[in-house]
This record gives structure tokens, sequence and C-alpha cells, in this order.
């Protein structure tokens, strides 16, 4: 009998810090001991930079472009801490189909068991959460990963992106998909940031996993092509990471969410938004 | 008996489409048309066009094998069949986009056939992944390469659908503009859907035949008799466009009045048999404003002979001792489905049971093409039903009442086995017929109604022993 | 690598078995390049790389869906839904017409095919189509009452990527009989014989009984389409029962596949998947032979089947006699058919075969165009390889070619060897020389060359074919090609594609690749 490996999506708007996140997990989870693949589906393909020193990788997508049989192994290329980086690729924009890319590129890896045959406890499916169609849900069907997170701050185009995912999860939930794990609340620096988010996760029946805040150290290790756990090891920011990847490594229970209505949703942050005016408005009266 | 008791005893006023019977679904079982890559074959329709196929590799293959060889042999033609070039699209023009892989293939199709026309179909792939295939196929255009194209992925409809679009592409992109004056007494012909009617090329063939013998100068457009793209380049001259059918080629027609502001005539039933076939020439030579001395001339010589041949017939059909069927039921195009009911009712006495109309017509077409089963006859009107779906269509023909006698079911090869469970007979009219092989024979016209009358009788002699 | 069947998508042809559909030279320059029997030095991994010819111009070929079609469309007790728009439910009219009259030829009852399309429209692709398939799945089961519904995808559902795994499964608990998902969309493999794997996929993860109570050891699954029943009197010399999957079998046959002594196919190329896959996960064993074709074939194929089921006293008595009765005619048959040169053009393995039989017949076979070219099948096993049997028993064939039904080429080859007659399966060929004057047998029962009877039923067929003659020359006569006098005068069918090659040269290299890249390594 082989070992269960553990499968995890982690969805975001781009730009949300999506990838900065995910690679560092994934680098929090190697420093621990753990065999991590990670994959970004994402056409950019960029996802696992700063775990291999800012480099891009060719993606399966260009081996498929370039011939027809394609050894899965010559996509896969050995990041920070051994982790094993993939990524899927996908056409130029304007031309081809993307969504359908990620189907492609995720299925020749489990046609050629590269999961088992590599050995490895954890894959981590980085996935563009911008996009609606069918191909990018693909991480979230039966048998692929089994637990959902997605990253957001509490910008409402993020959130609006995390409640659309919500509903591509709700869709699967009754067909065996995967269950939502929770919200990695990213850039959370004040509280009413916090507030924001939480009543957010509380309104669709879910939970946040961890508050990451926004760091300069992030940025710096960007810079240098790194992730923080492996630029700054010591780090505030690298602990939040760790604290974050061994949430996520141990998680066991996700659940369905109950994602928020158009009109609901325009309420919600209608009302947000009169709340944030009250608020500056008091600051101002402050000031003055 | 009146009339009007007539009617109601004839016409099987009930609703057709009993929803106690079935629930109707989108769910399609035995398919009575392609898709709308399947108006390849309207391009192979044209003498020496040919057509280029941007779609997955069984596309163009599956289109013909079923339109054109399964349903009554057909053939390939000269650029169809394994002839028709295709992309074969793979998964790297689904990830990538295929607009340089079928610039390739337009490029090197110059080098290896000869057409007078090429026309691109695109499928499902190329409409879902949008590649550009304007910005693929004007280039060639604009070094004078006859090229058009056509957006005819399966999910934009049925090969009807197609057709239309396959049509207007070769007149916008390659027949062009025209302010000349028009010709008169030159008419073009819209009306069966090549290959897909089993019998388009003899009764295409009959129809000019008809049209010439009044006086006309005939762009039939398609089949055998068609002289290719001359004929096409000379629609705009044309006098006027003359729809034969329900509704198909009603979309062109009303594109060529707004286009060349040419007039049409609409005849919604196809002519089968003297009466209607005289009629329908009288009405053209009316629209037409031909020499009525010619029309008659030419009526009254093929009315002559055809019946002479019914008058031999007679004999057969008053004397013959086993019995002969009364019932019948009509499952096929509306266009086929309309003009054979014509002909069983007013010419043979024969009792319609159910027509079922297959071909999906366009929803703002369907009160006419009910309105024109109404009206039958004086004493006959037929309630159709539109149904796609075989098991449906079987379904309700298992439970229409045929009388006392076996009834004769007009329909394809998916009523053979209902027929055998019926106990009737079985004439393949239309998509499907493979189990017809079809050469020129036609069922339209003073000629073609006389073949119908020996295979509807030597179906039924056939098996009586 | 072993068959997966824990994924529901079939890993396609080129990716196991390193297919390919474009190559020229001769038999056994094939098979060395192949490394099968003749391997060795090639690692032992089991997708070979021949270089394949891709050329520019391709005329229409066909697709695994097509495949799919016919095969789980045509399994008597179940119904394949095929979940696309319409015009991919437009097969259902040929494999209807094949099905009743292969139906008719096996003397069982004729019937309609069970396919229904889920006809899906515009609003579908953009909406996503999982709710008309879940509806139509409802359709199938309380129209029919199924023992199985198959699940066909399609290019454009794929494309939008509705999710059929998750539906079927579904359905599958609900209804309680195995809803079988088939990725078969044909962009998916350049060649349609996928579409067959992916068929016995299907079948073999959620029809074939997983852990049988009894085996039937005189049981023998034989793998075939729908051909004539030829198998039932040969085996049954031997005392050997035939289970017959996948056309025409019911869902109740297709599951007591994992009971049989054995698994033989009238064609790797199609029997490959299943067979393999069968002795993988369930110990039946397949049969490592050369196809039952010619008299060796049959010879080697018998004995492997008779020592598998210990029943070789049984199988030498019936060789010798069917050598005894056979013997004579073929010897006046070659007589007849002296100086006679033919052409075969079918699928892979079943042309290696055809060409061992006409050999047989004293016909000249100086060239052949079978579809595609599998390096390896499943097993592995060189035994299997039917193409170096062909050369090693009968000689090379001089000018073997592999397309994937090009027409265009097909033009070159006819004139290169003029043969007097040429033997086909799939369509599109025939035509073409036709109108070149050569008269065509369209092989449509595919057992009729099967075994020794099978080299009679050929000379006996080339026979009536060589009078149609008079038909096709008098065509030639009066026929127009649609070629370009340019590409008739070529002698070269890949000139195209040896341009193309030329072209494209030199070596592509990603832009962004960085030096220091270090891969995990092929295995």
């Amino acid at each position: 009998m082989t070992k269960q490996i553990k499968q995890i999506a982690i969805y975001g708007k781009g730009g949300i810090g999506k990838s900065t996140t995910t690679s560092n997990i994934s680098a929090a989870l190697a420093e621990a001991g753990y065999k991590v693949m990670q994959f970004g589906c994402d056409p950019k393909a960029d996802s696992t930079n700063t775990l291999r020193g800012g480099e891009y990788i060719p993606t399966v997508l260009d081996l498929l472009h370039a011939n027809a049989r394609v050894n899965a192994y010559e996509a896969i290329f050995e990041g920070f801490g051994g982790i094993y980086c993939v990524e899927a690729g996908g056409p130029q924009p304007g031309v081809g189909c993307a969504g359908r890319g990620i189907i492609s590129a995720v299925q020749l890896l489990k046609q050629q068991d590269v999961f088992e045959a590599l050995d490895l406890d954890v894959v981590i499916y980085d996935v563009l959460g911008d996009v609606v169609c069918g191909g990018f849900a693909v991480p979230v069907r039966e048998g692929i990963a089994e637990h959902v997170f997605t990253v957001s701050s509490s910008d409402f185009m993020a959130i609006y992106a995390a409640n659309n995912l919500f509903k591509g999860i709700q869709t699967y939930s009754n067909k065996g998909g995967a269950l939502l794990g929770g919200v990695i609340a990213n850039s959370i620096n004040t509280d009413f940031h916090r507030d924001i988010i939480d009543d957010f996760v509380a309104r669709t029946h879910t939970q946040v996993v961890e508050y990451v805040p926004r760091s300069l150290s992030v940025t710096q290790a960007e810079l240098q092509g790194k992730t923080t756990i492996e630029a700054a090891p010591k780090s505030e920011q690298a602990d939040v990471y760790r604290r974050l990847a061994k949430r996520i490594v141990e998680h066991t229970e996700s659940k369905t969410p109950t994602p928020l209505d158009q009109q609901e949703l325009r309420d919600w942050s209608a009302s947000w938004a009169d709340r944030l005016i009250a608020v500056e408005r008091q600051s101002q009266l402050l000031a003055s | 008996m009146t009339a009007h008791d007539l009617k109601t005893t004839l016409g099987s006023a009930k609703p057709i489409v009993d929803k106690t019977i079935v629930e109707k679904t989108h769910s399609i079982e035995q398919i009575r048309y392609g898709c709308a890559i399947g108006a390849m074959q309207s391009v192979v329709a044209i003498p020496r066009a040919i057509p280029i196929t941007h779609c997955g590799p069984g596309c163009a293959d599956k289109q013909f094998m079923n339109l054109a060889f399964y349903n009554g042999f057909q053939g390939g033609g000269y650029g169809g069949g394994a002839v028709t070039p295709s992309t074969n699209a793979s998964e790297r023009e689904v990830v990538f986009g295929g607009g340089e892989r079928l610039t390739e293939l337009i490029g090197s199709t110059l080098k290896v056939l000869e057409a007078d026309l090429f026309v691109v179909l695109t499928g499902c792939i190329p409409d879902l992944v949008g590649d550009d295939i304007g910005a693929v196929v004007k280039p060639f255009q604009q070094q004078a390469v006859p090229i058009v194209f056509a957006e005819t992925g399966g999910f934009h409809g049925n090969n009807f659908t197609g057709h239309e679009r396959v049509t207007r592409a070769i007149i916008d992109q390659f027949v062009g503009p025209y302010d000349g004056a028009p010709e008169a007494g030159t008419v073009n012909v819209w009306t069966l859907l090549p290959y897909h009617n089993t019998f388009w090329r003899g009764d295409l063939t009959e129809i000019k035949r008809l049209l010439a013998g009044i006086g006309l100068k005939v762009n039939i457009l398609f089949g055998p008799e068609s002289a290719g793209v001359d004929e096409w380049k000379a629609i705009p001259r044309a006098q006027f466009n003359l729809v034969i059918g329900p509704w198909l080629g009603l979309e062109t027609a009303r594109h060529l009045e707004t286009k060349y502001g040419q007039p049409f005539l609409h005849a919604p039933a196809l002519p089968i048999g003297a009466g209607e076939t005289s009629a329908f020439l009288r009405r053209v030579a009316a629209f037409a404003g031909l020499d009525k001395d010619r029309v008659e001339a030419f009526i009254a010589d093929e009315d002559a002979r055809y019946y002479k041949y019914i008058e031999d017939f007679t004999d057969f059909y008053s004397e013959y001792w086993w019995g002969l069927p009364a019932r019948f039921a009509v499952i096929g195009d509306a266009g086929y489905a309309l003009g054979l009911t014509r002909f069983l009712v007013n010419q043979l006495g024969l009792i319609p049971a159910r027509v079922i109309v297959t071909d999906n017509p366009p929803e703002e077409t369907r009160g006419l093409i009910s309105a024109e089963f109404r009206a039958i006859a004086d004493d006959v009107a037929v309630d159709v039903a539109f149904e796609e779906d075989s098991y449906t269509i079987h379904e309700i023909l298992r439970k229409t009442d045929f009388g006392h006698k076996p009834p004769i079911l007009f329909g394809t090869t998916w009523e053979r086995d209902l027929a055998r469970d019926l106990k009737g007979a079985i004439v393949e009219v239309g998509f499907p017929s493979s189990y017809e092989v079809v050469l020129n024979r036609s069922y339209v016209g003073y000629r073609g109604a006389l073949t119908l009358l020996e295979k509807i009788y030597t179906t039924a002699v056939g098996a009586s022993a | 690598m072993p068959i997966n069947l824990k994924t529901p998508v079939v890993e396609s042809r080129e990716q196991r078995l390193g297919t390919v559909i474009g190559w020229e030279g001769s038999a056994e320059e094939l098979a060395v390049e192949s490394c099968f029997k003749r391997g060795g030095g090639c690692g032992g991994q089991k997708a070979r790389r021949v270089c394949e010819l891709q050329s520019p111009f391709t005329q229409g070929s066909v697709c695994s869906e097509q495949m799919v079609e016919c095969q789980a469309g045509n399994v008597r007790d179940a119904v394949l839904i095929q979940h696309s728009p319409i015009g991919c439910g437009t097969g259902q009219v040929i494999y209807n017409s094949i099905y009743r009259n292969g139906l008719a030829m096996r003397g069982l009852p004729v019937q309609n095919l069970h396919l229904i399309s889920t006809n899906l429209s515009e609003r579908d692709m953009v909406f996503g189509g999982v709710a008309k398939l879940e509806r139509t799945i409802r359709d199938a089961w309380e129209r029919h009452h199924p023992k199985a519904i198959f699940i066909a995808s399609s290019c454009s559902t794929a494309i939008i990527g509705d999710d059929i795994d998750s539906v079927a499964a579904a359905a599958e608990s609900e209804i309680g009989i195995p809803v079988i998902p088939l990725h078969c969309e044909g962009f998916k493999s350049k060649h349609w014989s996928t579409g067959f794997d992916a068929t016995q996929h299907g079948i073999l993860r959620q029809i074939v009984r997983k852990a049988p109570e009894k085996k039937q050891e005189d049981l023998v699954n034989v793998i075939n389409l729908w051909g004539g029943d030829v198998f039932t009197p040969m085996l049954g010399e031997l005392g050997l029962r035939v289970n017959y999957v996948v056309d025409m079998a019911t869902v109740d046959e297709l599951a007591q596949l994992s009971e049989a002594a054995a698994t033989v196919t009238f064609c790797y190329t199609l029997g490959s998947y299943m067979s393999a896959a069968l002795e993988q996960e369930f110990g039946v064993p397949e049969i490592k032979a050369p196809l039952p074709y010619g008299f060796e074939g049959t010879d080697a194929w018998l004995r492997a089947i008779a020592k598998q089921t210990n029943r070789e006293e049984k199988a030498e008595a019936y060789i010798a006699r069917e050598h005894a009765r056979v013997k004579p005619r073929i010897a006046e048959l070659r007589e007849l058919l002296k100086g006679k040169k033919g052409y075969v053009s079918t699928g892979s393995a079943y042309a290696h075969g055809l060409i061992g039989v006409l050999r047989e017949l004293g016909v000249e076979v100086e060239g052949s165009l079978v579809f595609h070219h599998d390096p390896v099948y499943d097993s592995q096993d060189p035994r299997q390889d039917t193409l170096a049997h062909l050369v090693d028993t009968y000689g090379d064939v001089p000018q073997f070619t592999v397309g994937n039904r090009q027409q265009y080429q097909f033009y070159a080859l006819l004139q290169r060897i003029k043969p007097d007659f040429i033997i086909i399966r799939h369509n599109g060929l025939a035509p073409l020389a036709a109108r070149l004057g050569i008269p065509a047998i369209p092989l449509g029962d595919e057992h009729h060359v099967v075994g020794y009877q099978g080299i009679v039923n050929l000379g006996e067929s080339i026979l009536d074919v060589l009078a149609h003659k008079k038909f096709h020359q008098d065509l030639a006569a009066h026929t127009k090609l649609p070629y370009r006098k340019w590409w008739l005068e070529q002698t070269d069918p890949f000139v195209l594609a040896k341009e193309k090659q030329a072209a494209q040269a030199a070596p592509r290299q990603p832009a962004a690749l960085s030096s220091s890249v270090r891969r995990v390594g092929a295995k």
C-alpha cells in the first residue's frame, strides 16, 4: 500500500501574493523534512521562481508543444530544499486555451504515476483564481487535491475571487471534489483588514488559517529570487509561514463553504464601504 | 360524409406530442442531422469546390461517412471523402491555438489540390479556443486565391445552419458586390440540403429540367447539373431567387434581397406529382413574367406523359388482390415531409396518420410549416409534430392509430425495426438511408413522382410473399 | 511501465507505445527501428522512438471518439452517451449500419444501437454541459434500463473542462449500474486506436469482475470487432469456448473477461491494451504468439493456446488435419494467382498478417501502407512482434509505408507498385485506387482471413475481385482526380514532410531557459 499523498490546492486572485505564500509554505515544509512538489497552474509560469533563484523553468506544455510524446520528468526541476518544481505553462495571451492546458498538464503527470514514483509527501497546486473556466477547476475535482485554501487580502476584488472559488468548490462538493480548508489572510496589517476578512469567513462558514502581515522581508527576499524562509530564515515573517505550513500540512477536516450570491456580496461590500467611510471621517475629525 | 367529417376523420386532429407519452429533454438518440461542419458536404456539392476543415481528426470523416456514405452510398465526389484536407487538430492546437497550423495546411493544399473554390470550415476546437480564421484566410484572399471561410463549430447548430453559413460566406467573400442590371429570365434556386437529402442529385436535376422547360435560365448551384463557380459568380445577375421548401434557403434569399436587391419567390412545398408540379410551375412563371404559351405547352406535354403512366398504373392500383397500405406516417425534413404528404394525400388518396418533422426548423418558421400541413387539402389537415429525438419519435409512432391495415412509413433507417414491429412497410426517404443505393433517382416533379410510385408499391408488393 | 488503471483517463498510444503515423522504408528497417523482437539496445523502455515524418498537408483522419462509438456503442445491453454537440452523434449512422450487419452475420437479433447525444449548444459551451449530461444519463436509464452506461467525452467538452468523472460517479451510486466515463476527445491522440484503449480502459476499471469467484478454464477471450464466428469452430476443436468482446458482447460477457483461461485477438492494434491489462490486473494470460494468419502464424498461435490451456494433443491433431484439408485448394489457388501483385492497406498488425497470407498464396507483395505503427505492444513480449514475424517468415517488404489514411500519398504508392488489386479495410483509399483502375477487396468481415480456411477465403476473394477489373479500367478512362499535376508527378509521398523537416532543422530552445536548470532526469 502506497502512502497517502497530501494534495493541496491554493487559489487566489492574480497579484494577491498567492505564489509567494505557496512557495513559502513549500519551503517551510521542505525545511521540516517533507518531500514536496509545487505545481504552478498559471500560464505566466512563475509560481516556482522564488524556489529556484528567480529562474523560469520549461513548462509541461512547452514540452507538449515541442513533441508529441512527453516524458513528464523532463518538466520537473529541483528547487530549494529539494522541492520538485513544475509549471503547467500555457499559451501566449490572446490565443489557445489556458484552461485546457492545465487539464492536459495535470493528466500527464498523473498518468505517468509521477507523484508515487517520486515518493512525495505533499503536492501543492498554485492556481490562478481569476479564471472561471473548467480547466482551472481541475485541482478541485475528484482525485486531485483534497483540500483547497485561498489566499485573500481584505481587498474587495480578492474577496470576490475567493467567493467565486467557494462557488466552484460547492459545485464539485457533492461529486467527491475537494473541500475548503480555509482562507489564508494576506497583507493583514490593521484590525480593520482583519475585521473584514473575519466577517467574510463567518458569513461563508469557513475559517482563517493564518493572518499573514505585509512585510518588507518578503519583498527583499523576492528581489533576491528567494522565499523568506530561504532568505531570512530567522525573521518573524518566516515563522508566520512556518506556522501556516504546519497548520496546512496537519489540516484534515475541510468543509463545503456557503458562498454569498451576487446580491449578498454587493450588499456586504457596500456595508463595509460605509463603515470604511465612517472610520475615515472619524480619523479626519480626530486630526482636525 | 361531408368534407367537414372527412377532415376530422382523416386529419388526426389530436395534438401529436402528447405530454403523457414522453417527457421532452434535450437528448437526441439516433440522430437525424449532422452538425454545422457537415456543411462541408455543401461545398463538395459545388463542382470543383473543395472544403478545407480546421477541426479535430475525426470531424471531416464523420460528417462525410454518415451524410454521404451510409446515406444512399452517394460517394465522396471530387473534393469530399478522404480527399478533404483537415488540420486534424491535436492537443497542441487546442492549448496554443491553431492559426499557424491552418496557414500551413492552406498553403500546402494549394500545392496538392486543384479547385476553383476552397471553403475553410471550422469545427468546435478553433471556435472554442478562438482562432482568428479571418486573419489566416485574408492573406490568401489578397493573393487572389479563391478561398472563403465559415464558422461551423458543431455547437453553433446542425448542418442546415452550416449550409446557410457556407452559402453566405461564398456570396459575401467570393461572389462579391454587383451593381449591373439584372438578367431577365435567370433564377437562382435554393432548395434541398445536398447529401443530407438522399435524393438531392436526382431532385435538383428534375427541378432544373422543369424550370428550364418553362423558359428559365437556371442557376441550380449544387450538384451534377451545376456549372460550378461560374454559376455562383452569376448569382447577382439573376432576376430573382426561388426558394423551394418550407424554410431552408429563406435566410439566403433575404440576404440576397438586401445585398443585390433581388426579389424572391417562396414555394413552401416541394412539388411531387403532376398536380403539384403544374401549379408550382404556373406560380413561378407568373412571378417571373414568362411567356404563357410556352409554359402551358410544356406543362401540357409533361401532364400527358405523366397521366399515361398513371393510367397504366391504375390497373394495379385498383385490382391488386392482396391489399395495399392505406394509412401512412412521414418522418423527415420539413421539405420532403410536406411534399410527400401532399402527394400521398392528393394524388394517391392515402390517409396521414402521423407527420413528424425532424430537421429542427427555426422557431420563427414553424408557424408557417404548421399552417402548410393544416392545408394539405380542402378536406385534410395534419397537425405536424416537430421532434428530433428518435426515441420520442418512435414512442409517438407506436402509440399512433394506423387503423386496421399495416401502415407504411416514409422515414429513415431508424424506422426499419419499428416498421417490422408494426408489421408495416418502410420506404427510406431521408437521412439516414443506409439500406438504399441512390444514384440519380428523384422523387420530385413529374418524373420523380412516378419513380416514387414504383418504389412505394414495389416495397408493398415485394414484401407480400 | 505497466498499464495505469488508477486514473480515469487512458494514456494515449503515442505516450505508451511511441506510436507513429508517418514513416517510410522497408519492413525490416521498421522492425529494427522499433526495437521490439529486434530489440536489445533500447534500454527496455516501453515506448520506443521511431523517427516520424510530419507532413504540412493532411487529409481528414479518424478520431478516438469514433472508435469508442464502434466499441462501447456496440455493447448490446449498454447505452453510450456522447457528451458533445450534435456533430459527434453523426457517427451513429455508420456504426448502426455496421452493428446491424454484424449482428445479422453472427446470428444475433438485429437491432439499432443505443447512442444518445447530449446535443450541446453554444450556451452549454459557455456555461458548461454537465447538467445536460446528468439529464441524459437519466434519459438513458429510464428509456432502456441498460446494464451499463458509457459516457464519451468530445473535443468541446474536454476543452471547456466538463467534469464527466464526477457526474458518472454520482450517477453510478444513484442508479447502481456501472456508469463509465471514457476520455476519448479526438485531439488527445494523433491516432484513432487510442479510442480502442479508452473503451477497454473503462471496461477494465468498471465492468470486469474484480475478484471472480470462479475461473472458466475452457473460456478464451477473443478481442475482435464484428467479424463472423470463425473462432468458435476453431477453438472448439481444442474444447475451448469463445468470449467475443467488445462489439456485440453483453455487459455480462465483458464482466467475465477476468474469468477466462486466456486472451487472444485477431489484431494486436485492437487487442493489445485489453489483453495486457487482463494479464496484469487479473492474471488472465495473454497468448504471446504471432497472429493466426498463414500456416506458420496459425500453427504457432494454436500451439501457444494449446500450451496455455493444456490441450496440446488436440491442437496437433487439428493442425495436421487442417493442413491436409486446405493444401490442395491452396495449391490450385497459387496456380491461378501466379504473377499477380497485391497491395495491403489496413491497420498495422492486421496488415502484417494479411501480407503473410498473400505470400502463402504466391501473390507478390512489394509494398504496404499501414495506418499507424506501434513499435511495441503493451505486453512488450517480442513473441508478439508481428512485423518481425512477417519478415522472418515471408521475407522483407521493400516499400513499407506508415500513414494515417492520407489519400494523396496513396497515389504515389500505387504508381510505384502498380498492383493488380489491393486489400483494404478503412474507407477512403479504395475509391482512389478504383479511379486508377485497381480493384479493392474491402474486408468487412475481419475474420475472413483468419486461420487455415482464411488462406483459402482470401484466394477466392482475389479471384472474384480480379474480375471487377473491367469496371475499374472503364472508370479510370473517364475520371479526373482532384490532385494537381505537380503532385501527381511526385514519386515520394513524403516530399512535403521532408521539406518541412529540412526547414525546421535548426533546434528550438525556449528563450527563457536558464543554462543552470538541472533536470531531475528521465527514468
